[in-house]
């Protein structure tokens, strides 16, 4: 008998998920309902779609002909409501399907600080390719610009108002950009280049309300009453998963919907990934939230082979890792990071973050810089725990893979200790004595 | 002395972001070195993927001057082996990620590439 499978949501994990489903179960009946009206996009490229280093159309990374071909079928729509006994979904229309499993992959949405005058014309947040569009038609007719929040989400939007030429301020709670992951050295080295890109940096400078006229903000206020005059006040301060269906189902929730490794939530049946998913650690007994497209991916991957009958685990978590650019700088976070300063800016995990990165973990943390680049490896007395790439990536593929597979550095920890020129050759002999013993 | 097993990095051929061991001055034998390493790679070399580091943003495919679907091959995680690819680097280098690098294949020997456009 043909299985009937439903997806909610239509980003990664949701997509990933439906083409998993398909590898491992050929007759499957695949529906993916998702609210936005467009074909499968890259989030994290929305950034570059904002700086105009990429046209929209060139976004669109999984077509609807790729859907068709693996007879995937997508339907634009809201689910109203969720009957898991009936196994049964209702849309907002009014349009009814079965499941036989179900994968919400509804991921989360940006949050707004409570303040007076954060629902005004001009107020924006980037959670999508519509936001993106808004954001660049209201940047178009817009002199000037306030930026509040922090994470990478912040600096996108900064960076993208400055490169559509909009005079751009960037509020900082505190006194340094992402404290919470940054040391000290890295955050400078990021406020240095949006200096260079015109983003003019107000520290320790909190928001207390937009001012407008009539339905269209005029300008931002400051807790300490100073005034500036803006067009648009971009909101990046956190995001919180959308949780609302299921909270309707009556699923196990946190920040996120509960799962355990399998990605099974507290309903047998339905399933969880991606954004939206607080996934439970058996090991560790630790749960996590993450916001990062390659956990996305592979947990997508794991639901969709669980769904059709699979038993995967997506634990031990591989070392959350990400590579952006903060600042024009290219930056790899990867594993535990934490720079244990408090961040202000974020009142919620931000896009392209991930909780982990926050973990203090016993270790110590080495720098070392040459020109441009920035180095810091966080060990423990036999493992590199974490590590923060910025500029040259050359290190980064290396440091990857000997943090994701625990490899033990006891043998050449002086070497690591003793600054850049030493680690490239360090990581090498970690690496290949791995690679012979194979 | 670079790169990593065998690979070549288009930043570090070109002397983009630099290396990241701490540099004296560039000695003119050390151009020369340069240069010859970035014909080798582009005579002999092709852009192979991390695709983990891939967020399928498409700057790859679309600074690509022949219209390869970059992005594709890198999903599906295949060397952009098409006979067609100059290995000019342009998506080396404006990948944001890192993610595209060149390898060396030896053209002579037969390996396996990709199969071609997708």
């Amino acid at each position: 008998m043909t299985t009937r499978y439903v997806i909610v949501g239509n980003g990664a994990a949701g997509a990933t998920a439906a083409q998993s489903i398909r590898a491992h179960d050929a007759d499957a009946d695949i529906q993916i309902v998702g609210a936005e009206k467009h074909a499968f996009y890259s989030r994290p490229g929305l950034a570059y779609y904002l700086t105009g280093q990429l046209p929209e159309g060139a976004l669109f990374s999984r077509s609807d002909k790729e859907l068709d071909r693996a007879h995937i079928k997508r339907t634009v729509g809201r689910v109203a409501s969720v009957d898991p006994r009936a196994h049964r979904i209702e849309l907002a229309d009014g349009k009814a399907m079965r499941y036989d499993r179900l994968l919400l992959g509804v991921g989360a949405k940006a949050v707004r600080p409570e303040v007076e005058g954060i629902e005004l014309e001009g107020v924006v947040t980037l959670d999508s390719l519509d936001d993106a569009r808004l954001i660049l038609k209201i940047a178009r007719r817009s002199k000037r610009a306030v930026v509040v929040g922090g994470g990478i989400t912040a600096l996108e939007l900064a960076e993208g108002l400055a490169a559509n030429g909009v005079a751009t301020r960037y509020l900082m709670r505190g006194d340094r950009y992402w404290a919470s992951v940054l040391d000290e050295r890295e955050s400078a080295l990021v406020e240095e280049r949006l200096g260079h890109d015109g983003v003019v940096l107000h520290r320790n400078t909190e928001l207390a309300q937009v001012i407008g006229h009539k339905h269209r903000m005029t300008a931002v206020e400051t807790k300490d009453g100073e005034r500036f005059e803006a067009d648009m006040l971009a909101v990046a301060v956190g995001t919180q998963v959308r949780l609302e269906l299921a909270k309707e189902i009556g699923l196990a929730t946190g920040r996120g919907i509960f799962t355990d490794d399998t990605l099974v939530t507290s309903e047998p049946d339905i399933y969880a990934a991606g954004d939206a998913a607080e996934v439970l650690d058996p090991v560790t007994g630790r749960r996590s939230v993450d916001s990062l497209w390659s956990v996305a991916i592979a947990q997508g991957r794991v639901a969709g082979a669980n769904m059709a009958g699979g038993s995967e685990s997506c634990m031990p978590r591989p070392a959350p890792f990400n590579v952006t650019k903060l600042g024009g700088v290219t930056t790899t976070l990867i594993g535990a990071v934490g720079a244990g300063g408090r961040d202000g800016d974020l009142i919620a995990l931000s896009r392209g973050d991930s909780s982990a990165w926050r973990d203090q973990l016993d270790g110590f943390a080495v720098d070392s810089d040459s020109g441009a680049n920035h180095l810091r490896l966080i060990l423990s007395e036999d493992r590199i725990l974490g590590a923060v790439v910025m500029g040259d990536q050359s290190l980064s593929r290396q440091l990857l893979e000997v943090i994701r597979d625990r490899l033990d550095i006891r043998d050449v920890r002086d070497r690591l200790l003793a600054g850049q020129a030493e680690v490239r050759e360090a990581l090498t002999l970690v690496l290949d004595r791995v690679a012979y013993a194979v | 002395m670079f790169g990593i097993r065998g690979s070549a990095n288009r930043a570090q051929l070109d002397g983009g972001e630099g290396p990241a061991t701490p540099s004296a001055p560039i000695a003119p034998a050390s151009l020369i070195v340069r240069d010859v390493l970035k014909r080798k790679a582009m005579v002999s070399g092709r852009v192979v993927a991390d695709a983990v580091r891939c967020v399928e943003c498409g700057i790859c495919t679309y600074n690509c001057p022949l219209g390869i679907d970059v992005r594709k091959h890198v999903r599906q995680a295949i060397p952009i082996s098409d006979h067609a690819c100059l290995t000019c680097g342009e998506c080396v280098a404006r990948c944001p990620r890192g993610t595209l690098r060149f390898e060396e294949s030896s053209v002579f020997t037969g390996e396996p590439g990709g199969s071609g456009k997708r």
